[in-house]
């Protein structure tokens, strides 16, 4: 593959990966409120054998999405039954949550493949009388294929999506609370409540402040932990921006003379901001390193890449500089051997770059703009230029 | 239920090319559908305005449900060879004071103007992909064209950018017109009929 090609996808890829999100309270919710107390759910899911994240079986699995909700919620909590025998109707007063063919006799409908668009996953109903809900049923679409897994969606071996029961169970559970799609109103917000869905896998802020709006939050318990709204990287035009301006820094204010290096500047933006976010969501050092290059690997193969994060992001803080550093000196390596990437001319030295790049993306996930972000990391170089 | 203002996206239109190479995005509850294959699973096409509502009990074998018949006007029937009126039955809707909602369950009012895509009429949404199968018919302004409108009131740019593409793409750009919506459904229409199979 051409340089040009994989700088192309490159910039696609990342481009993509870190597109900015407002992070606007967009949550919307329906009329119908449980009264306070328990939500009890029949969870008749039958067994799966061990699913890819552990989980026993499928009700494993959704028991432990209603446990996520009911760590952010307060008036009322999901309770269960565990592999129910209860009577599956509709309007019985029951809230049965179940794999099926069809909603209640009715076909799923969609597509007449499985895989294919216009096919539906599962289905809530909700029974509300006046603004009391009553009755919800959760139906899951026995058709498709199925696991339950976190990160990015995978491939299944029978072509298609392999479809993630534990993210789509958070979803309709969010349907059962009352939320509805924030994207279907037009709002622009992460969540895993938009009516579509990605590598998301957990609840984000969004989404159970729509929970505690409709249910009061907890008054002690576990500090919350949600996301990733709270946690967006930059795009990569603007940490390209950013690197392209650092070398005329060093070459204009610092006077630096010129270094050489198998990772152009691109690189740079890519791997680096890229390396930072595996790290913020959850992936160790090697980790992280690892992933990166399968993805570089990925990208020279021409396959789409099925690297994941390795959990949700539990900080904003990003990793160390001796860490950045040592992971761009891996990459420097992979570069020039694997690669065979010549040697370009750059003013900022390794060091410089891994240290400011880092300093820059610590900003903008901390939410400031492009702008003032590099203003930031200029004033900080200055200061030192000034012995300040 | 609370809205605020939505600010314009900013990603970069490359996104729309890198989706189609993935395709890891679908809808939670439904796959969202490509423009293709909207048009290939729809067995009936139509542009047609609500005339009525009606919901009401039905029982079962596994229950009582509460389903809405919605009677429209077809307007132009563009796959399927309607006549001047058809109706629909969606699971849900409100009598007697119980509501049954299914979510993601396109919600229609008397004079909506819409073009709708119809797959299987007994499921439990007859509309291919729920509200994937809905776009909003908007009356031309000061031009005086007629727009499309995606399920969620957002501008339809552009039908490469549906379903497994990334929809907010689509955010902010000029709608696309009516005329033009028609004439790409009709030529995919012709293509997939003369589809050796």
């Amino acid at each position: 593959m051409s340089r040009r090609r994989l700088t192309v996808i490159g910039l696609a890829v990342l481009a993509c990966l870190f597109m900015p999100i407002d992070d606007v309270q967009s949550y919307v919710l329906s009329g119908g409120r449980w009264d306070n107390g328990n939500i009890v759910m029949q969870l008749q899911l039958g067994s799966s054998g061990m699913l890819i994240d552990g989980s026993a079986s499928w009700g494993a699995s959704a028991e432990d999405a209603l446990a996520t909700w009911n760590t952010f919620v307060s008036r009322s909590k999901f309770t269960v039954v565990r592999d129910s025998t209860a009577a599956i109707n509709s309007a019985n007063g029951l809230n049965n949550v179940f794999w099926s063919p069809t909603v209640y006799g009715k076909p799923f409908g969609g597509s007449a493949s499985p895989t294919q668009g216009g096919s539906v996953l599962a289905v809530t109903l909700s029974f509300d009388r006046g603004s009391n809900r009553l009755e919800t049923d959760v139906i899951f679409n026995n058709g498709p294929t199925w696991d339950s897994y976190r990160g990015r969606l995978r491939q299944s071996t029978a072509g298609g999506t392999l479809n993630e029961f534990h993210r789509v169970a958070l979803h309709e559970f969010g349907h059962v609370l009352g939320l509805l799609h924030p994207d279907d109103y037009g709002q622009n917000v992460a969540a895993l409540m938009n009516s579509t869905i990605g590598d998301l896998d957990a609840l984000t802020g969004d989404d159970v402040a729509g929970g505690v709006a409709a249910y009061g939050a907890p008054s002690s318990g576990p500090p919350v932990q949600t996301a990733p709204s709270s946690v967006i990287f930059p795009s990569q035009e603007d940490v390209l921006a950013f690197r392209q301006a650092l070398d005329a820094k060093y070459r204009d204010d610092l006077k630096r003379t010129l270094n050489l290096t198998a990772v152009d500047m691109l690189g740079d933006a890519l791997w680096l901001e890229e390396y930072a976010r595996f790290r913020v969501f959850q992936c160790s050092a090697d980790e992280a390193t690892s992933r990166v290059l399968q993805e570089i690997d990925d990208i020279v193969e021409g396959k789409p890449s099925q690297v994941q994060v390795c959990g949700r992001a539990l900080t904003s803080m990003l990793p160390p500089r001796d860490d950045m550093a040592a992971f761009r000196q891996r990459l420097e390596t992979k570069y020039r051997t694997d690669l065979g990437r010549a040697q370009t001319s750059v003013y900022a030295d390794p060091v410089g770059i891994t240290v400011w790049v880092r300093e820059y993306l610590q900003d903008r996930v901390n939410r400031l703009n492009h702008k003032t972000a590099q203003s930031d990391v200029f004033r900080q170089i200055d200061s030192i230029i000034n012995g300040r | 239920m609370r809205r605020r203002s939505r600010r314009p996206f900013r990603a970069p239109l490359s996104c729309a090319a890198l989706f189609l190479l993935t395709a890891a995005v679908s809808a939670t509850s439904v796959i969202a559908p490509t423009f293709n294959e909207l048009v290939d699973g729809s067995r009936e096409i139509f542009v047609g305005k609500t005339l009525s509502r009606s919901s009401q009990w039905v029982d079962t074998r596994d229950g009582r449900a509460i389903v809405t018949l919605i009677t429209f006007a077809v307007e132009e029937s563009l796959k399927g060879g309607l006549q001047a009126q058809t109706s629909l039955e969606f699971l849900g809707g409100t009598v007697e004071g119980m509501t049954m909602t299914v979510a993601d369950m396109p919600q229609f009012a008397v004079g909506d103007r819409d073009v709708l895509f119809v797959g299987d009429r007994n499921a439990v949404s007859p509309l291919i992909g729920f509200m994937h199968g809905r776009f909003r018919v908007l009356r031309g302004g000061a031009q005086g064209v007629d727009t499309v409108r995606m399920h969620d009131g957002l501008p339809l740019s552009a039908t490469a950018g549906l379903g497994r593409t990334a929809t907010p793409g689509l955010r902010g750009a000029p709608g696309l017109a009516l005329a033009d919506f028609k004439s790409e459904i009709l030529s995919r229409v012709r293509v997939s009929a003369g589809r050796v199979p």
